[in-house]
């Protein structure tokens, strides 16, 4: 592996819920295994409640997995003293689905994107006033915005403000969890080139999270599908929209939509819903819901097989 | 934070009415000339006039007069605890709602505990250990009423504390104290602001009950609480004895309540312009 800014090594959040005497556990994420290379920007894809925002806020430790490891830069995150995981939090940020809800309603622009240089010890007013200032420039908001509120700015300046809170400490890796989700079609299309600018500009490292295939499409190098805590699929973008093996991976694809009304195009409808994390289904937790799935499927977990160099496909029946 | 906006009637009652009680509670001789604690067998319960615009009680002293003397106690005895209790009760529902778990559980327990034991009781303890005075009513009253900050500003944090704007801080390496006092503190003012007022209102009237039982300010000393608990007595004779100090918890309670209305929108950014 070449330059890997985070590891992930079996990483295992289980949520206890208590039901009268027993306690069961929403295994939200399962034994996740992947690699974040500098540089790129990786996409984790998949339906809601699949598990990828746990998997964000894992990788920044804002809550801790129940098993397994994140690595930054070969350091161990677990391991860390506070004081050790304090400097971590400048190289990593992360940005929210919900732009007004990430954004304290009760203070001023200003305050909000130099939190976190206050949080970082830097005490010079003239100096912060100055990062707060640059970065405002960069990610395109007016300098009158730094004295209104949150509430006056529509939700597309309401991410841009966001973005600068999250650029303002210089990070090397930011979490895009849902990042343009909440926005206009035609506002993601904004957020979503800024962002890209920003990543060389800044020489940023993304994780992109979205259950949006078209957003996935467009900005990442690399993507993860989830269902159910697992991943399904992984592998550069080109693999996984060109040659998509795993059949829930192949769903997903066909149900993008094409907007052009006299494309016919065979879509693979999934029967069902997903099933409930407190009691996945065993085997391949897909195969309840799989149009292909084989007599064997629900008696043993699949390993992620490597199909082609660099592309992994939890099915043994991808070929088939 | 800029004030230019226009004023609402409620905000100037409220510091009309808060002005007035204060300058009272300072300075009570600038408004009467006569001594609150000395009787005039003379003219016992007589009815207002010119001489006694509001009257004189049962032992022929002024009532107007008394009133404005008793200010200070009231006053004292309202705002105090309700301050005392706020500085305590506030950040024990911030830790408890934050924190959650084994420690929200035993402090939410022990504030049970204070909330179910009878204020009287507490009371007389109280009074019995620290002497007959206005600090240690205020005490008492404290002891009673902090809890109810406690609750109302943990079910805010509990809402508050997973909200993204809380998580950010975090994630951008906020310390604990920081999320607590300067993140979900400030979002909890309404709330805070509502129930300060509210047991100010109940502090003056609990003083009333506590001096119903001799553990009140003490006579002569005069306060509206305990004048309202006098006035009962000669409720068919006198009824104009218990109106001045009905009015007067009703204005000052009113005047609390809208001086917290005023705090809310101060420190609510989407209430401006």
């Amino acid at each position: 592996m070449t330059d890997a800014l985070i590891r992930v090594e079996h990483l295992k959040k289980y949520f206890p819920q208590k039901e009268g005497f027993q306690t069961n556990y929403v295994k939200a994420v399962d034994d996740l295994s992947f690699t974040i290379r500098k540089g790129e920007t990786f996409g984790l894809v998949g339906e809601s409640g699949c598990g990828k925002s746990t998997t964000g806020r894992l990788l920044l430790d804002l809550i801790h997995p129940t098993e397994g490891e994140v690595y930054f830069e070969g350091e161990k995150i677990s391991a860390m003293k506070p004081r050790e995981l304090m400097r971590l939090r400048r190289h990593m940020q992360i940005i929210f689905q919900d732009p007004f809800a990430s954004l304290n309603p009760k203070l001023k622009v200003r305050r909000i994107i130099e939190e976190p240089l206050r949080f970082h010890g830097i005490k010079n007013r003239k100096t912060r006033d100055e990062l707060v200032r640059d970065i405002l420039n960069v990610v395109g908001l007016p300098e009158a915005a730094l004295e209104r509120y949150p509430h006056e700015f529509s939700g597309g300046q309401q991410q841009r403000i966001g973005i600068a809170r999250a650029l303002i400490l210089r990070p090397d890796f930011i979490v895009c969890d849902e990042a343009v989700s909440a926005l206009d079609v035609s506002v993601q299309a904004q957020v979503l080139n800024l962002l890209s600018g920003l990543k060389d500009e800044f020489r940023l490292t993304y994780l992109f999270i979205s259950h949006n295939l078209s957003v996935i499409k467009h900005i990442c190098d690399r993507i993860a599908v989830m269902y159910l805590g697992k991943i399904v699929e992984i592998g550069d973008r080109e693999m996984i929209f060109k040659n998509p093996c795993h059949p829930y991976t192949k769903a997903l694809i066909s149900a993008i939509p094409i907007p052009d009304p006299d494309e016919r195009r065979s879509r693979i409808l999934l029967e069902g819903d997903i099933p409930s994390p407190l009691n996945p289904p065993s085997g391949c937790r897909f195969h309840t819901r799989c149009p292909s799935c084989k007599e064997d499927c629900g008696g043993h977990e699949p390993e992620l097989l490597e199909v082609e160099p660099g592309h992994f496909v939890a099915c043994p029946y991808w070929n088939a | 934070m800029k004030l230019k906006k226009r004023v609402s009637v409620t905000t100037v009652f409220a510091f009309v009415v808060l002005g007035v009680v204060i300058l009272m509670a300072l300075f009570p001789q600038l408004f009467t000339s006569y001594d609150p604690t000395t009787p005039d067998y003379e003219s016992v319960l007589k009815g207002p006039s010119a001489a006694h615009w509001l009257g004189t009680d049962e032992v022929g002293r002024d009532i107007m007069c008394r009133l404005i003397y008793g200010t200070r106690n009231t006053m004292m005895v309202g705002l105090g605890s309700s301050l005392l209790a706020a500085l305590i009760g506030i950040p024990l529902g911030l830790i408890a709602g934050y924190f959650g778990g084994l420690l929200d559980n035993v402090i939410m327990r022990i504030l049970d505990a204070f909330l179910s034991f009878p204020a009287m009781l507490l009371a007389i303890l109280v009074i019995t250990i620290f002497g007959n005075s206005v600090p240690s009513l205020i005490l008492t009253i404290a002891t009673v009423n902090f809890p109810r900050f406690s609750r109302v500003v943990r079910s805010n944090v509990l809402s508050l504390k997973d909200r993204e704007f809380v998580e950010a801080n975090r994630a951008f390496g906020a310390k604990n104290s920081y999320i607590l006092f300067r993140t979900l503190l400030p979002n909890c003012v309404s709330a805070i602001t509502v129930q300060f007022s509210l047991l100010t209102a109940v502090a003056i009237l609990v003083e009333a009950g506590l001096s119903f039982i001799g553990l009140g300010i003490q006579p002569p000393d005069p306060a509206w609480g305990s004048m309202l608990q006098y006035s009962q007595n000669y409720l068919s004779q006198a009824s104009w004895y218990m109106i001045a100090p009905t009015v007067m918890i009703f204005l000052v309670v009113l005047a609390v309540n809208f001086f917290g209305d005023f705090l809310r929108d101060l420190f609510d950014p989407m209430k401006q312009r």
